[in-house]
């Protein structure tokens, strides 16, 4: 047998099982977003055209949630990235007995999207939150409600954050084990400062994982839904129902599903565009770097 | 420009004694070479030389100056790593800078030093290039241009070239003496290659075990080792060593083991009868022999190494130990074919096998 024909024979069932749960949905979504589908006197189809992609785009809550599910990404990308970096910093200098806590922080991970949205959604609440809780640690008597609608999205991203950054944090420090410990000694014999040591030695053999993690995390929090349907249900009011949200309450709730699928196309096209412009802007220097 | 002192250096890491009780006086302008083998503790006493790691007791001493407390940058220490150590993704000429960081000088000054010293070192051409885009032996140069661009107290050199081919070693370490002498710089140099050491150093220090064997120039080393470890370290190709037993015949000191006796030299005329010693000979001062006689060695062909203008002859002696001789290039033997081996008595050294020291004569 040759190799190619080795590569058909375990690759052609996966193929066909791909195209069986991922194409057939695709294609029927297409098909139902040029479509007007009523539940009401029997199940029907009408076929509207481009009615459904420019209603979607003359729609003030799409542009709004779309907006949302933008903020909600770039705060999750920013305290992921500060979070897994602390973490790996701090992994990175354990010694002797606290090594065993390296093995400990992979487990924020290991909590799926759902569960950590409830563990947030009684973290954020008012009266028993960690907000409340914090403040009082100062002689407050206040209430803080982290999950209000000016804060709701930063305290989303936050969650999200942490369920990611010990990922990320493994990924860093696996990078950072691979800096040759004596280009320490070289900055030493130059006297550079604590932030340029940072910046010359540390940093540069970091910047590949944190743009690999950048497209996973932008992609991972533009398609999230499970972890914020837990936690804040797009609420309150609508502060937090990000496109996603939208997406299942048009699709689910008010049964429009025509509409839903061409706008759930809108979306694949910002993340396609999203992780399109980051390779185009980053990922290719730091290929190059590489 | 700096002499060097250590005194009573110790360097304790844990259970293991890296450094012991090292006295170490370096002239100012000397190229002194630190030589032993793999784990014998030269990196560490270079890291303490420099700054880089406390000692646990002992001190060290720049000129008058006391530095054992100092950082790298306070003892002003240029120093240049193993494989030519760059940052990554700076270019040439930022890591040359990079050494400029904190001297406080004005942009135009340190690009004028940044130019010299990479014409200095022939790498002008280089400076916008990443260290990845450089030969080996061209960023080895840059390292040198980064080290010498701060005109430093000291250069330290720990196994620079141990990462190149030799033939560019050749170049590289003829370069680095010719610029050590013109800079009149104090230089440590940090290897385990003796051919290295010998045509680098004013003076070697064979390290063994964390502390200092012997130090001396290249001929003292190499004509007179003061103990069976240095002996066998320096030259090539290896020492030869007889193991045997000092008696007196017809009233002369002579060596005798199962397979031979040699008297010994005029200059051993007093040695008592002894036991346990060690006489040790230079490859280059076997002479083959066809027939078997006073002071000679049987010995059996195992093989023949040429190197052009002359070859080697490897040989078994009858306690199953290797015995090498330098032989003229058109020598030829068969293996497995019996020869004898036979030396001038004053070209011989003598140690105690217990101690491993040279037995006095
Ligand atoms: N940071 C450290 N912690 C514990 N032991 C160390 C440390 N650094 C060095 N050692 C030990 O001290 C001894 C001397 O090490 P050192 O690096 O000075 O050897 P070296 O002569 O430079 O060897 P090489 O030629 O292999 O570089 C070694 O046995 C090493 O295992
Ligand atoms: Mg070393």
């Amino acid at each position: 047998m040759s190799n190619l024909q080795f590569a058909l024979l375990v690759t052609v069932p996966v193929l066909c099982f791909l195209v069986i749960v991922v194409a057939y949905p695709l294609g029927y979504a297409l098909w139902v977003s040029f479509h007007e589908v009523s539940f009401f006197g029997g199940y029907s189809t009408e076929w509207v055209g481009l009615d459904n992609y420019v209603a979607v785009l003359e729609d003030g809550d799409f542009w709004r949630s779309a907006l949302l599910s933008v903020r909600f990404t770039v705060e999750s990308v920013i305290f992921t990235m500060l979070i897994g970096l602390g973490l790996a910093l701090i992994l990175r200098d354990l010694r002797g007995r606290w090594v065993w806590l390296r093995a400990i922080l992979i487990l924020p991970w290991a909590v799926s999207p759902y569960g950590t949205g409830i563990l947030f959604a009684f973290l954020g609440r008012g009266q028993s939150g960690i907000g409340t809780a914090f403040i009082s640690l100062f002689g407050s008597e206040e209430t803080i409600n982290l999950i209000a609608a000016n804060i709701v999205v930063e305290y989303l991203a936050l969650g999200n954050a942490w369920n990611l950054a010990p990922l990320l944090a493994f990924f860093l420090l696996a990078s950072m084990m691979t800096t040759p410990s004596r280009l320490y000694d070289l900055a030493a014999i130059d006297q550079i400062n604590r932030f340029e040591v940072f910046l010359h030695v540390t940093l540069p053999p970091l910047r590949f994982t944190f743009f690999v993690f950048t497209c996973i995390i932008t992609v991972l929090s533009l398609k999230q839904f499970d972890y914020i349907f837990t936690e804040t249900q797009g609420g309150p009011g609508n502060a937090s129902s990000v496109l996603t949200y939208q997406l299942y309450k048009i699709s689910f709730v008010n049964l429009e599903l025509g509409l839903g699928a061409a706008m759930s196309f809108y979306l694949l096209f910002l993340i396609l565009a999203v992780t399109l412009g980051l390779y185009f802007f980053w990922g290719r220097r730091e290929a190059r770097n590489a | 420009m700096a002499r060097i002192e250590l005194i009573n250096l110790e360097k304790v890491f844990g259970e293991q004694h890296a450094v012991r009780a090292l006295d170490l006086e370096i002239a100012d302008g000397e190229l002194l070479v630190l030589l032993g083998p793999s784990g014998c503790g030269k990196s560490t006493t270079m890291n303490m030389i420099a700054g880089l790691l406390p000692p646990t007791s002992g001190s060290i001493v720049f000129g008058d100056r006391e530095v054992t407390d100092e950082s790298p940058y306070q003892r002003n220490v240029a120093m240049v790593f193993q494989s030519s150590l760059l940052y990554p993704h700076l270019t040439a000429r930022q890591n040359i800078q990079m050494s400029l960081k904190r001297s406080g000088l004005s942009k135009s000054d340190v690009s004028q030093r940044v130019t010299e010293a990479a014409t200095t070192v022939d790498v002008a051409h280089l400076l916008d290039k990443m260290p990845g885009q450089l030969s080996g032996g061209e960023r080895q140069r840059v390292a040198t241009a980064k080290a010498i661009v701060r005109q430093p107290a000291c250069f330290l050199l720990d196994e620079p070239l141990a990462a190149l081919d030799a033939a560019l070693r050749m170049t590289l370490r003829s370069e680095l003496v010719n610029l050590q002498k013109r800079l009149n710089t104090t230089m440590v140099f940090v290897t385990h290659d003796q051919v290295e050491a010998m045509t680098m150093g004013d003076r070697i220090g064979v390290m063994r075990n964390g502390g200092l064997e012997q130090i001396g120039t290249p001929n003292d080393i190499y004509n007179n080792p003061e103990s069976l470890f240095v002996a066998g370290f320096v030259g090539s190709p290896p020492m030869n060593f007889f193991a045997g037993d000092i008696e007196t015949v017809d009233g002369q000191p002579t060596f005798v083991n199962a397979f031979a006796r040699f008297r010994l030299a005029d200059a051993y005329g007093q040695l008592a009868p002894r036991s346990g010693v060690t006489l040790t000979v230079r490859p280059q001062f076997m002479r083959i022999v066809s027939e078997a006689g006073e002071g000679t060695v049987p010995l059996t062909v195992y093989a023949i190494e040429h190197l052009g203008n002359e070859s080697v002859l490897i040989a078994d002696a009858p306690d199953g130990s290797k015995v090498r001789a330098v032989v003229a290039a058109g020598f030829e033997a068969k293996i497995g074919q019996a020869l004898h081996a036979s030396f001038d008595p004053s070209n011989a050294g003598l140690f105690d096998t217990k101690t491993e020291r040279r037995v006095a004569q």
